[in-house]
């Protein structure tokens, strides 16, 4: 053999050890725990963004905490960002003879949920709502199991509830970020939301033509809008950047993003703005709370374990025991809104409770009132109590 | 073993996938000798001499240099060792300056802590340049922009700054003028002087044996004899190269010089910048035309010109009937077909077979109507081809690459014969190609002649145009400067004074 | 045995894309223990089909040494101008039409630009993309997404009629590579440009038809996405460039172009991914590392498919 084969062969043998080390290292998951209720349950979760913090607290719950507790095992799919990239991943998880399928993905709904009624896997939704054309079509599917999710009014209430807040603690001048309105329905409620609230604290709102965001006037506040998101052009941040400049800008109340699009921009220019969002309790916005001064003053949050319920209720249906959840025989569509936390102190508390994995704010203890298996009283009007019992102190409350 | 002994190398084997390129050789360089080394393209001198070089890795056999046993890793091992190489094609690097490649894979002599010393890697480059008595390179020219002939004496001075024990000079005074022949001359001398040793390759038979103390005639991979000089005949090694002994003459033999009255391809007033100025000329049906000059004096220009390769400024290339030829595209249409000078580069695409090359420049005569290309056609093509011009090959889906020049070249040929090119622009047909394959070359451009053709051979040797042209323009500086008929008491010294 | 492998290596390195691709079929069968659906099959075929088509179109452009960036792009406008169409006029055969259309147009519109500017294509494409993401923008007019009823899609989601559009298309492509003057052209423009100058081809001529056909498979990709897929947004068909270059180099084809070009690397490449990918997600392993084990056998299929080509550098 020559020096050349010689080298060639090394470089195969490496290339094939690295391999066999990356899967066997990572493949080991799957037999973890195995043995105490044989074969495990597997069930597959769609998600939007592999990298996403909300979509890793998620993935940290169920993962160190659930398929610990319970007999079941998730797979994930690739990031998903295109109806096609849903439906291979659908099909994957379908010819990997999954049993159910929780997703935080809304590409094209329906679509998989016929998917999933053919291949006779339970399908839910885990951090949304359908609207309620949806619901119509969906509703008698034996295998959509149902939604969990800030419902439209949530959405709104959000909104109304962070204008509201700063009107009464006296601010007059604010910069609305509404982000994908008219056309992103959660943004629109939200956006809707503050308009209420500035609405009754006596502003004139002239709406805008084609649906676009309108203008404010009167009632002694001045109030400035923003749309749109980033593009490649960067004009995105420069018209940001002017409109936080404004002299007297007291508050920036945003329908989504918040820190990820004004943060840098509040810091660089006016580091004195309160930033009001709605989002998750994850790192980005813990850096953002505990920035001096802070970056962010009041969030509306998804916590992690908020998943919990679905979670239930999908272990529910792959036991058999969906009747256990099913509201009249219909899936149900069921509202869970989100934590709320103002100022620093009240953002580290719910931080803590919403990324522990050991002690998290759905324990197997809360879940198993409303799982048919280990409480055989439960029915849906309970596990509905237990849905919309979703406030940071409904929470504290369970655990006394 | 003698002491006189510099380097010896015993039943070398190698082979190339099927094709066996060296077949227990061995050969002996004695100190203070210039050795020779001779044999038709793909005899295994190359293989051979890369071997010695560090370039290539012999199959199997042994290796001694100062009676230790020598196996080099590579060049510049091999350099370290005491053997460097001036390699056939181009040895320099582009994009970086003279001095660097003089220095190259020394850089680390030259820097600290990541910065190069510019001033001492010029100083050492300027005085490897003035080793071998080069002058007019600087050092921190671009290698760019300097011409082939001045890059091959870079190379030169590059291996002559590590004072090797003994070069290997490959077919180099291929692309070397006089001068250059000079410097190499001068080196291989001084090289001899000291004690040194000097391998010499090259096609030129008259050379190497002026140069050469002695020879070593390969053959097909096979060592064939050597021979000291006072056993040095012409003859007798033409005989020893191509195994059998050379029959008829080497050019043409007729001095009838006639051809047809009609004027096939004709240039009228074709300037291109400096090259060409104003030239015209036209090429008769049977004719074989011959423009010579020194290397820069046009013709070559003038040879892409008159096939549409290079656009001329002013100036109308057409053929009879009037047609005009604008591009290549147009020459082919009109039954025109063009060699280049520059095979490897230009002519072939050297990845591809045997087969796609030649097949390429047929596929409008291939093709069953209306554009069915089947690939046994294809095959039928080119094995007609391959079977006429005699190419030397295992099969035609052999890439090109692995051939020898001559064989490569006719491959060439096989592209424009295969179509039937009534008019074929040759620049430089025999340009590093052997004994043998030149001489059935000039016997095939003959019968080109003889079928009708009428062919263009532009050539830097002279004793080719004079053999075989029925008549001969020579150029200077972009211009036609003088004509000559085909005529037995035609001289190179007649025609010289034209050129220069 | 060494001169057996010296003798083979390059029969060995052009095979082994198929040796592959066989190998990956038998481990999937292995791995799957026989338990083998219509299911299986169908998801097999649906996951290829739309990279198989694009990289089938894409080998022209390739072939010729050019490399088109707006690949993606052009797939995703297609298909939305193709729902546009559905939409007014709520024919299939429109929206067929219309995609077709436009990938051609789009593609025409590259290689003809760049012959007149005298740019190499690569650039042209490069601006293309631009256009094509603005176009995007453009006719998804703020809205999030573009979609026609999965009802109205489902008469042409078959594997009739999806595997009729892929084998036709490849057939096609095939016979112009194969059997025209074109492929032949095409691989020894990218070889060495120069001598197929002076051999009289066209770059022009030949990149524009490269593109043509591209743009024949990136409409019927575009159809494809859509009847798959009824639901578009601002990143359809965005991942299609990458895994058109995956699938290439799977299948065995020089990125550069070049003598070794190959029809079939598409239809070879795009299966291997799928069933690599299938064999992975059977497996059990996660994304993350499914990702890692897709790199290193990229690495090793490029390393492999190198073997028989190295050595040969010398002339003898």
């Amino acid at each position: 053999m020559t020096k050349h084969m010689l080298k060639r062969s090394m470089f195969l043998l490496l290339s094939l050890l690295l391999v066999a080390g990356v899967l066997a290292g990572c493949g080991g998951n799957s037999e973890a725990g195995e043995g105490s209720g044989g074969k495990k349950i597997k069930l597959g979760v769609l998600i939007y963004d592999a990298t996403d913090s909300e979509v890793v607290a998620f993935k940290n719950y169920y993962e160190k905490y659930i398929a610990k507790n319970y007999n079941v095992e998730f797979t994930y799919s690739d990031t998903i960002n295109t109806a096609e990239q849903e439906k291979a991943a659908i099909e994957n998880f379908i010819s990997q003879r999954i049993k159910g399928i929780i997703s935080f993905s809304n590409q094209d709904r329906l679509a998989s949920i016929a998917m999933c009624e053919e291949a006779q896997v339970y399908y839910a939704v885990g951090a949304g709502t359908l609207s309620d054309e949806q619901y119509e079509q969906v509703k008698d599917n034996k295998y959509y199991v149902g939604s969990i999710g800030p419902s439209l009014d949530n959405e709104e209430q959000v909104g109304y509830d962070m204008a509201k807040y700063y009107i009464g603690q006296g601010a007059k001048n604010f910069l609305l970020y509404t982000g994908g309105y008219p056309f992103v329905s959660m943004h629109k409620k939200r956006t809707d939301g503050m308009i209420k609230a500035f609405q009754e604290a006596g502003v004139t709102y002239a709406e805008g033509s084609n649906g676009n965001i309108g203008t404010f006037s009167g009632g002694g506040f001045t109030i400035d809008t923003m749309t749109g998101f980033p593009d490649d052009s960067g004009a995105f941040y420069g018209t940001a950047g002017q409109k936080l400049g404004a002299s007297n800008l007291e508050v920036v109340i945003t329908a989504a993003l918040g820190v990820e699009l004004f943060g840098t921009s509040i810091s660089q220019t006016n580091p004195n703005l309160k930033l009001a969002t709605v989002s998750s309790f994850t790192d980005a916005y813990k850096s953002a709370f505990n920035a001096e001064p802070p970056q962010a003053d009041y969030l509306a949050g998804k916590f992690a374990s908020s998943i919990g319920p679905i979670f239930a209720a999908v272990y529910n249906a792959v036991n058999g025991d969906i009747d256990s959840v099913r509201d009249n025989g219909q899936a149900f569509r069921l509202a869970q809104g989100y934590w709320t936390a103002i100022g620093k102190e009240q953002f580290n508390e719910r931080f803590e409770l919403s990324n522990n994995v050991e002690t998290p704010a759905y324990s197997k203890k809360d879940l198993d009132t409303v799982i048919k298996a280990t409480n055989g009283d439960t029915d849906f009007e309970s596990f509905k109590q237990f849905v919309e019992a979703y406030t940071y102190e409904d929470i504290q409350k369970l655990h006394q | 073993m003698s002491t006189n002994v510099l380097f010896e190398a015993v039943d070398i084997c190698k082979r190339f996938d099927a094709t066996v390129a060296l077949d227990r050789v061995s050969l002996t360089v004695r100190r203070g000798e210039i050795r020779g080394l001779i044999g038709e393209n793909g005899s295994g001198k190359s293989t051979l001499s890369s071997i010695i070089a560090g370039i290539q890795k012999a199959g199997s056999g042994s290796m001694t240099l100062n009676g230790q046993s020598y196996e080099p890793v590579n060049m510049i091992d091999a350099l370290d060792k005491g053997v460097g190489m001036v390699v056939q094609e181009r040895g320099t690097v582009s994009g970086i300056t003279v001095a660097e490649n003089i220095t190259l894979g020394e850089n680390s002599k030259y820097s600290r802590w990541g910065t190069i010393n510019k001033k001492a890697l010029y100083n050492q480059a300027e005085q490897a340049l003035q080793g071998i008595g080069v002058t007019h390179i600087k050092a921190s020219d671009p290698t760019d922009s300097i011409d082939m002939q001045d890059r091959k004496l870079i190379e030169i001075a590059k291996i002559m700054s590590r004072h090797p024990e003994m070069i290997i000079v490959d077919e180099t005074t291929t692309v070397l003028s006089q001068y250059g022949r000079e410097v190499i001359y001068g080196l291989m001398k001084e090289m001899k002087a000291h004690n040194k040793s000097v391998i010499f390759i090259s096609h030129d038979l008259d050379e190497l044996m002026q140069v050469c103390d002695s020879l070593t005639v390969l053959r097909d991979g096979v060592f064939i004899r050597n021979l000291e000089k006072p056993e040095f005949n012409e003859d007798t090694i033409k005989q020893l190269m191509v195994g059998r002994e050379m029959t008829g003459s080497y050019y043409r033999d007729d001095y009838d010089g006639s051809y047809g009255e009609e004027v096939v391809l004709s240039l009228a007033d074709g300037s291109k910048g400096d090259r060409l100025k104003q030239v015209s000329l036209s090429l008769h049906k049977g004719e074989i035309l011959g423009i010579g000059g020194l290397s820069h004096c046009g013709m070559h220009t003038l040879g892409k010109a008159l096939f549409g390769f290079e656009k001329l400024d002013s100036g109308i290339v057409e053929v009879a009937g009037g047609r005009r030829i604008r591009s290549e595209r147009e020459a082919m249409e009109l039954g025109v077909g063009y060699v280049s000078k520059d095979r490897d580069v230009e002519a072939l695409s050297l990845q591809s077979s045997i087969k796609d090359n030649i097949v390429i420049a047929g596929l409008d005569h291939i093709k069953r109507p209306p554009f069915l290309i089947l690939s046994k056609d294809e095959k039928k093509y080119a094995a007609r081809l391959i079977e006429q011009l005699s190419v030397k090959c295992a099969s035609m889906e052999q890439s090109v690459q692995s051939l020898s020049g001559g064989n490569k070249q006719k491959v060439v040929f096989a592209k424009w014969i295969g179509r039937g090119s009534d008019i074929l622009i040759l620049d430089c047909p025999t340009r590093g190609v052997d004994i043998g394959v030149k001489q059935a070359m000039y016997q095939l451009i003959y019968q080109l002649k003889s079928e009708g053709k009428s062919i263009i051979i532009i050539s830097e040797e002279l004793s080719e145009l004079i053999g075989m042209s029925d008549r001969l323009l020579i150029m200077k500086d972009g211009r036609i400067t003088g004509e000559f008929a085909r005529s037995p008491q035609l001289s190179e010294s007649d025609v010289i004074s034209y050129m220069i | 045995m060494n001169l057996l492998w010296t003798k083979h290596k390059s029969t060995v390195a052009a095979s082994a894309p198929v040796i592959g691709l066989i190998l990956l079929a038998v481990l999937y069968i292995v791995v799957m223990q026989g338990d083998i659906t219509p299911y299986n099959l169908n998801i097999i075929v649906n996951q290829l089909m739309i990279t198989a088509v694009i990289s089938t179109g894409a080998i022209f452009i390739f072939s010729i040494g050019a490399f088109d960036i707006s690949l993606g792009a052009a797939t995703a406008v297609s298909a939305m101008a193709g729902v546009l169409a559905f939409n007014a006029s709520e024919s299939l055969l429109v929206m067929f039409l219309v995609c077709l259309l436009v990938g051609v147009l789009i593609s025409l519109f590259n290689s003809i630009l760049a012959a007149l500017l005298n740019l190499p294509v690569f650039v042209t494409t490069i601006a293309m993309l631009s256009v094509l993401n603005s176009v995007i923008e453009m006719l998804l007019g703020g809205q999030s997404k573009l979609s026609i009823s999965s009802e109205a899609a489902a008469s042409a989601d078959t594997l009739l009629v999806k595997l009729s559009i892929l084998i036709l298309f490849f057939v096609i492509c095939l016979f112009i590579f194969r059997y025209t003057p074109i492929g032949r052209q095409n691989k020894f423009l990218s070889a060495n440009p120069v001598s197929a100058k002076q051999t009289g081809l066209s770059r022009s001529k030949l990149t524009i038809i490269a593109f043509a056909i591209a743009g024949i498979g990136i409409g019927l990709a575009a159809f494809l996405t859509i009847v798959r897929a009824p639901v578009l947004s601002k990143t359809t068909a965005s991942s299609v460039g990458m895994d058109v270059l995956i699938a290439l180099v799977f299948g065995g084809m020089p990125l550069s172009g070049g003598a070794r070009s190959k029809i079939s690397a598409a239809l070879v490449g795009a299966t291997s991914v799928v069933l690599l990918n299938q064999v992975l997600l059977a497996l059990g392993f996660s994304s993350g590392v499914n990702q890692i084990a897709k790199g290193v056998l990229f690495l090793v299929v490029v390393f492999v498919a190198s073997i028989g080509f190295r050595d040969k550098l010398l002339p003898r």
